[in-house]
């Protein structure tokens, strides 16, 4: 077996590394602020619809990650658009919506002529065939995303927790919920790569739900959720390749694991500090 | 006395359906304004005229020497619609009541973070700067939104249905609290709970699609009913002749 540190010397592993950070980036943010919203569901969909993008994209001979951005970021304004409007069953929407846009992707696939693609790649992703080109848009985005959310952070605290009193005061609540769900829409996209249509919504939401056990307050809550899901994502790594398990699969698994100590952690703190005030 | 609030011939309506026609309405500086009438009436709506929440169809909201309420008008929400779960602070919460006038680059100075320490001081609320919101009663919320409304000092203070959620006690001590802040601001409260805000507030404008205003803080049955106004009486023993009376 290999050293530890000897793997860096790939690489393959150098990019999955880099990969695993940016996920962790974007995902951690974006993720932080979906399950503040409580849009998990919304983010599903655009997730699944998402694939419509990447099968049209396969049969006009384009790169499958571009066709599932644009399909991803008009799904994405789409059901804001109809929740803003509020006369449709939201829920009911979505489901019709995702999978509507997985049916698509098969639909496509399956008419594109001679090479069939690899499939499971997207649906279950693989952190070490991660492109160049695929990392320089992954930390685009993350940089991106640490900008946008240094600078305007109480803009889209306040109207995320009460968009009403914000539009009272003027603040263009529209157009940022438009600016973060295309976000959601492109983290979704861009980290496809990585765990798949399948898993991606775990990394926006295990480290949240992880980060919050400590903390209740949404800027402690995106630090938490970039590092909870920066150790899952490369511990993951670490582990399918020793294990020679899919790595999509077991980021997942090292998320939840990393989930359940610091859970065990918390009950350990919450049960010292009653011994001690019964002391 | 200064005019704060012009409401001119308002009239909203959602999808084809008139809430509020042909409404005057004019507030002035340190007005106490109570607004009653029957759910669905159009109370909440007129105050959301007001904040520039709602669609107007005809009309106009007029702020003498501004461009909009923002910046005049501090307002308490109805809780309800509020996430009580949302990882946000108290602190955050009452400090958010600075945004008027900020550029989307929110920064707090040193001087609005001690202005917004002082008013959680006031309301008795400062031990729970740090909460998250998830972790408040009610009555404790009540206090946190209200001092988000009057942390940036506004002319007007708007209320909507401050009484839901809050014990008794907290109640009258609120109550208590609008009569000291009606010496330096205007005050619209709106409220179901007729019987009990009618001896804090001055005057009353009964909402039921048209408003009529009642230049006095004591009404009548019969002239509830000629106002159109028919609200429920929560009176003890003898139906009273006259339903609004200072205590």
């Amino acid at each position: 077996m290999e050293t530890f540190l000897g793997l860096f010397r790939y690489e393959f592993f150098q990019n999955a590394f880099l990969a695993s950070l940016f996920a962790a980036i974007s995902c951690g943010i974006i993720g932080a602020y979906i399950v503040a919203r409580r849009i998990v569901f919304i983010s599903g969909g655009i997730t699944h619809a998402s694939f419509g993008g990447v099968g049209l994209a396969y049969y006009l001979g384009l790169n499958p990650i571009l066709g599932a951005a644009v399909f991803g970021v008009f799904s994405a304004l789409g059901i804001q658009y109809l929740s803003d409007k509020g006369n449709v069953r939201e829920d009911s929407a979505i489901a019709i919506w995702w999978s509507l846009g997985m049916a698509l992707g098969i639909i496509f696939v399956a008419l594109t002529p001679g090479y069939a693609p690899n499939l499971m790649s997207f649906l279950f992703g693989n952190i070490v065939i991660v492109s160049h080109y695929d990392l320089l848009w992954m930390g685009v985005l993350a940089i991106f995303t640490i900008g946008f959310f240094i600078l305007f952070f109480h803009t889209i605290l306040f109207i995320a927790f009460d968009s009403e009193f914000a539009k009272a005061n003027k603040l263009p609540v529209r157009l940022f919920n438009s600016i973060l769900i295309s976000l959601v829409a492109l983290t979704i996209v861009l980290n496809i790569k990585v765990v798949g249509i399948i898993l991606v919504i775990s990394l926006l939401t295990i480290p949240q739900v992880t980060a919050s056990l400590f903390t209740k307050d949404f800027k402690k809550m995106i630090a938490g959720s970039v590092i909870f899901g920066f150790i899952g994502s490369f511990n993951g790594l670490i582990l399918s390749y020793y294990l020679d398990i899919p790595s999509g699969a077991s980021i997942i698994l090292a998320l939840v694991l990393i989930y359940l100590i610091m859970w065990i952690i918390k009950r350990g703190i919450n049960w010292r500090v009653k011994v001690k005030l019964e002391v | 006395m200064e005019k704060l609030v012009e409401i001119k011939n308002l009239t909203v309506a959602y999808e084809n359906q008139v809430v509020l026609e042909n409404v005057d309405l004019e507030i002035n500086d340190l007005d106490f304004l109570g607004v009653i009438g029957p759910n669905g009436g159009g109370k909440t709506t007129l105050l959301k005229a007001i904040l520039g929440l709602v669609k107007i169809q005809n009309g106009q909201v007029i702020f003498p020497g501004h461009t909009s309420g923002v910046g005049i008008v501090g307002y308490l929400p109805q809780l309800q619609k509020i996430d009580f779960k949302f990882p946000i602070t108290v602190f955050d919460v009452v400090r958010s009541g600075f945004v008027p006038g900020k550029s989307l680059m929110v920064r707090f100075s040193k001087e609005e973070n001690k202005r917004a320490d002082q008013v959680l001081e006031e309301m008795g609320i400062a031990h729970l700067r740090r909460k998250p919101v998830g972790e408040l009663s009610g009555g404790q919320m009540q206090r946190v939104f209200l001092c988000r409304a009057l942390v940036s000092s506004p002319r007007l203070l708007i209320l909507d249905e401050p009484n839901t959620y809050v014990d008794n006690k907290f109640e009258s001590e609120l109550y208590e609290r609008l009569r000291e802040l009606n010496k330096e601001m205007a005050i619209v409260l709106v409220s179901h709970d007729v019987g009990t805000i009618a001896s804090y507030v001055k005057t009353i404008a009964c909402v039921n699609r048209n408003l009529y205003y009642h230049p006095s803080n004591i009404i009548t049955a019969e002239q509830l009913t000629s106002y159109n106004c028919p609200i429920q009486l929560i009176t003890h023993g003898e139906i009273p002749h006259t339903v609004l009376h200072t205590h």
